[in-house]
């Protein structure tokens, strides 16, 4: 209950500020105006189509650039934990690729490809492998020397070593990848997309911008944010949790 | 003697920053046999270079130059997948801990590629139920204690039927009750088979060595040489507190007080 009330006291900042200071429903709408329209994104109805299609096609955009970047981002990790040579190797350029600002990959890859879905897929992919394989690189580099020394007297190699060994090693060290980058991709997902492609919450976001209305994009920001939120409470927050006492037990 | 291992000319060096020449010599001009089935025991004061040893008949480790690491006539460094008859016991269980007991065993089975795979579900009963973890083996270690997880360790190795086993001071972590038992079993596993498998055994406690070997290689410190090779020809099951193995004892300990400048 005590966490509630500062969003209580924001709503109600919110109502008094835009109904008594800045008097412009266009641009400083007031919640009940965003809860309007947020009604209507709920309801499937939208100005460039059904809005259930928009965030469909922006969650699968998410999805499949963040299931890509978690493979390629654990599997890079996991051989650049191994040998220091190729984590120094990688880690310039990922933090290289980190710090730029994720409009520019957009624009880049626009570049390369053209008004494509691969445009946004690719840019979420270049921006969520990052974290993976650099969290990723930091678990494999946890792993007792012990453990490693065991399985190299065994001869375990290959994809037993991988799936038998590194990739449960670092089961815990997984699931804070797939939840800081799935976070991540939520917060830039309409970024990457905002570029013309014929659907998307992207589109619908820089539409109501061009008509200057601020309601609905309020309203989509906090649609995503619930959904975020949603997410990393009911899928990530268990699994965490499991997988931290199971290692906890067996200390 | 029939050499199950032979070490020939080993040199091994680690650099070290706190000496003068940058470098700790563990063995110079190093050589040693290991009979065919004997029971090994090398002995020798901690950081003498007893694991390394073992990591260097294992393939883990390559010395610095060596004219000969030898398995049954041939050289290891031809010919790697020799290390596939080996099988390491180390000083803790490292078990994964994602793994029931019986699972560690298999991974290890698989890793050295054990055929045909159909016999591995039976060799894993076996010799869990040889230790006595019949019934445990489906545990996972954190549900069991330390020394049936030992235990689960010396499965892991055994299961393979190994022609060598390496055990690098397996029951030094254990209290000594629990330690004597698992030296029962070990013994009694090891003399239940028709054709003995070749054991090197790395301790660094005189009573234990007495008790267990067939052989006795005796370490000085770091650069080591071999400073005592003896034979132990007592029955099995030994006991820890008979004349013959206390006579032993007493031996090897006055040899480490004379010969390795070790007082005791
Ligand atoms: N990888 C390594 N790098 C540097 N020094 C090592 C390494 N491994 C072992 N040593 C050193 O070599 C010596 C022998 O080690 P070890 O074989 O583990 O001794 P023991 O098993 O007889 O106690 C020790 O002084 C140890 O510090
Ligand atoms: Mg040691």
């Amino acid at each position: 209950m005590l966490n509630a009330a500062p969003v209580v006291v924001g709503i109600g900042l919110w109502w008094t500020i835009t109904t008594f200071v800045l008097v412009q429903p266009r641009l400083f709408p007031p919640p009940q105006d965003v809860l309007a329209e947020l009604l209507r994104i709920l309801s499937n109805d939208g100005p460039l189509g059904p809005t259930y299609a928009h965030a469909g096609a922006t969650l699968l955009r998410l999805l499949t650039a963040w299931s890509i970047a978690f493979v390629i981002g654990t599997l890079l990790g996991v051989l650049a934990g191994r040998r220091r040579l190729v984590f120094d190797f990688m880690a310039n350029p990922v933090w290289i690729a980190m710090s730029v600002p994720s409009v520019v990959w957009v624009f880049i890859l626009l570049v390369l490809f053209g008004i494509e879905n691969i445009v946004p897929v690719s840019a979420l992919v270049l921006l969520l492998t990052a974290p993976v394989f650099l969290g990723t690189a930091e678990g494999v580099r946890a792993i007792s020397k012990d453990l490693l020394e065991m399985c190299d007297s065994y001869h375990v190699r290959g994809w037993q070593r991988l799936t038998g060994f590194y990739l449960p090693s670092i089961a815990s060290y997984m699931v804070a990848n797939a939840r800081v980058s799935f976070a991540y991709g939520i917060r830039i997902v309409l970024i990457a997309e905002v570029i013309g492609l014929p659907n998307g919450v992207g589109i619908l976001v820089a539409y109501w911008s061009d008509t200057l209305f601020m309601a609905p994009i309020v309203a989509w920001g906090i649609l995503l944010t619930a959904v975020g939120m949603a997410v990393d409470l009911l899928v990530f927050g268990p699994l965490q949790r499991r997988i931290r006492q199971e290692s906890e037990l067996s200390r | 003697m029939i050499p199950k291992v032979s070490l020939d000319n080993i040199d091994l060096s680690f650099p070290d920053a706190s000496r003068p020449d940058g470098r700790k010599v563990i063995y110079e001009d190093f050589s040693l046999q290991i009979e065919k089935g004997s029971f090994t025991v090398l002995l020798g004061p901690s950081g003498c270079g007893k694991s390394t040893l073992l990591n260097i008949i294992n393939g883990l480790l390559k010395p610095n130059t060596a004219r000969g690491i030898v398995i049954d006539g041939t050289d290891l460094r031809s010919e790697p997948d020799l290390s596939r008859q080996m099988a390491y016991v180390f000083q803790g269980p490292r078990l994964l801990r994602w793994k029931t007991l019986a699972e560690n065993a298999e991974f290890g089975l698989r890793g050295l590629g054990v055929q045909p795979r159909e016999k591995w579900r039976d060799l894993i009963d076996k010799y869990f139920r040889a230790v006595g973890l019949g019934d445990a083996q489906h545990l996972y270690p954190h549900q069991v204690s330390g020394g049936m997880r030992q235990r689960a360790s010396i499965v892991r190795a055994w299961v393979n039927e190994p022609q060598i086993l390496l055990m690098d001071e397996p029951f030094s972590h254990l209290d000594e009750i629990t330690a004597a038992e698992m030296r029962r079993i070990l013994t009694n596993l090891w003399t239940s088979e028709e054709e003995r498998r070749t054991i090197v055994f790395v301790t660094h406690d005189i009573s234990e060595a007495a008790q267990l070997a067939t052989d006795i290689i005796m370490l000085t410190p770091a650069p080591s040489k071999i400073c005592l090779r003896r034979k132990v020809d007592l029955p099995w099951p030994r006991r820890m507190d008979s004349d013959e193995v206390i006579a032993v004892e007493k031996e090897l300990r006055h040899a480490f007080a004379e010969r390795a400048g070790i007082g005791f």
